[in-house]
């Protein structure tokens, strides 16, 4: 699954980068995320922090295709046994993946708005139990302040759901970040 | 203008399409289920009994038995004593039904789920929430019903185990 992931984000790269579209939208970018990962209807988990870093080909001025990479940590939630009190294993979920983002990404104007969806590779693990890996998809959107011509700040929340198993679990990702962009004004 | 509204409706059959061949699995949650054991589990190399374990009566489990996807953690919690003057090794194995009748039967057909547990002689462990081995049972939890064994390692033995709890942590599909 990860090699399929790998060839889909290959691909992605090849198009963006031999469809013209650098000579058309003119720019890329790469940046840093931070941010929190929520659980959703888990209830053996809860949020943790979430870091990663990103790049963005512009495909077309109002089309990018993004290749990231992040990493969400778990904390594991309170069991209860006998009126006793455990807290279960904490844990992390590393991913990589690509997103198309659609939006006012390029041309004027300071503040841009996007919806963005993807598919990504994960690694999910927890203390004291197997690894796992599962396919993942991304669907959210976001909004981007260029402060100035080539650096951005930017906000985003995303509706992660990953296969576990042949179970699913689903995480509400929110981060901000910042983006450099390189390439002609 | 015509081209991005062109964009938008390839990017919102994109997402329906993926919403449909990923299925169900895109809205799963995941559960927790604290089952308790009230008898004891009496054992000794010569005799003893199981403990049946029957999640199928549980509400949780009842209400989402047909979109049951996955078991993510088995874990045991309880108190086990040693009778005898030797230090001795619990193990617990889980098995369909309650048939096996020798520590021999238990070795040979049930599945062994917890080992190394530490039970110094004549006193009283304390298991706090331990995992379990999920993988070679995951299908026999998914049943609902099992049978829970525990015996010791080195013979002769003679141990109970008492306020045990089983603990259960499973996906069903759902929307969220």
């Amino acid at each position: 699954m990860r090699k399929v992931i790998c060839l889909i984000i290959a691909a992605l790269f090849v198009a963006g980068s031999s469809s013209g579209a650098i000579a058309q939208a003119g720019k890329f970018s790469v940046g840093a995320f931070g941010g929190f990962s929520i659980p959703l209807a888990q209830d053996d988990a809860k949020g943790g922090a979430l870091f990663g870093a990103k790049g963005r080909i512009l495909l077309l001025p109002y089309l990018g295709v993004e290749p990231y990479f992040a990493m969400a940590q778990i904390k594991g939630k309170d069991a209860e046994a006998r009126e006793e009190t455990f807290t279960l294993g904490d844990g992390d979920i590393t991913s990589f993946g690509a997103d198309l983002v659609l939006g006012s990404i390029s041309g004027l104007g300071k503040t841009k708005f996007y919806g963005l969806v993807g598919i990504n590779s994960n690694s999910y693990k927890r203390e004291r139990v197997p690894d796992e890996s599962g396919l993942g998809f991304a669907f959210g959107g976001g909004v981007e302040f260029f402060a100035t011509e080539m650096m951005s700040l930017e906000f985003r929340a995303k509706y992660h759901p990953i296969k576990i198993g042949e179970g699913g679990r689903v995480h509400l990702d929110l981060s901000g970040g910042v983006n450099y962009y390189f390439g002609p004004e | 203008m015509k081209m991005r509204r062109k964009s938008w409706a390839i990017l919102s059959v994109a997402v329906v399409a993926t919403l449909l061949l990923s299925g169900c699995w895109l809205f799963g949650i995941t559960m927790m289920l604290s089952y308790d054991i009230e008898d004891e589990i009496v054992s000794t190399n010569t005799s003893f009994n199981s403990v049946a374990i029957d999640l199928t009566e549980e509400e949780d489990w009842k209400d989402n038995k047909d979109k049951l996807d996955e078991i993510y953690n088995l874990l045991f919690y309880g108190t086990i004593e040693n009778f005898m003057g030797t230090p001795a090794t619990g193990q617990l194995y889980l098995y369909e039904d309650g048939s096996l009748t020798t520590v021999s039967e238990v070795q040979t057909n049930a599945t062994l789920v917890l080992d190394g547990l530490v039970l110094p002689a004549s006193s009283v462990t304390y298991v706090p929430l331990t995992e379990m081995k999920l993988e070679p049972v995951r299908d026999l939890i998914m049943e609902g019903k099992f049978h829970l064994y525990a015996i010791a390692a080195n013979v002769p033995f003679s141990i109970e185990v008492r306020d045990a709890t089983v603990v259960v942590i499973f996906a069903v599909e759902a929307i969220l």
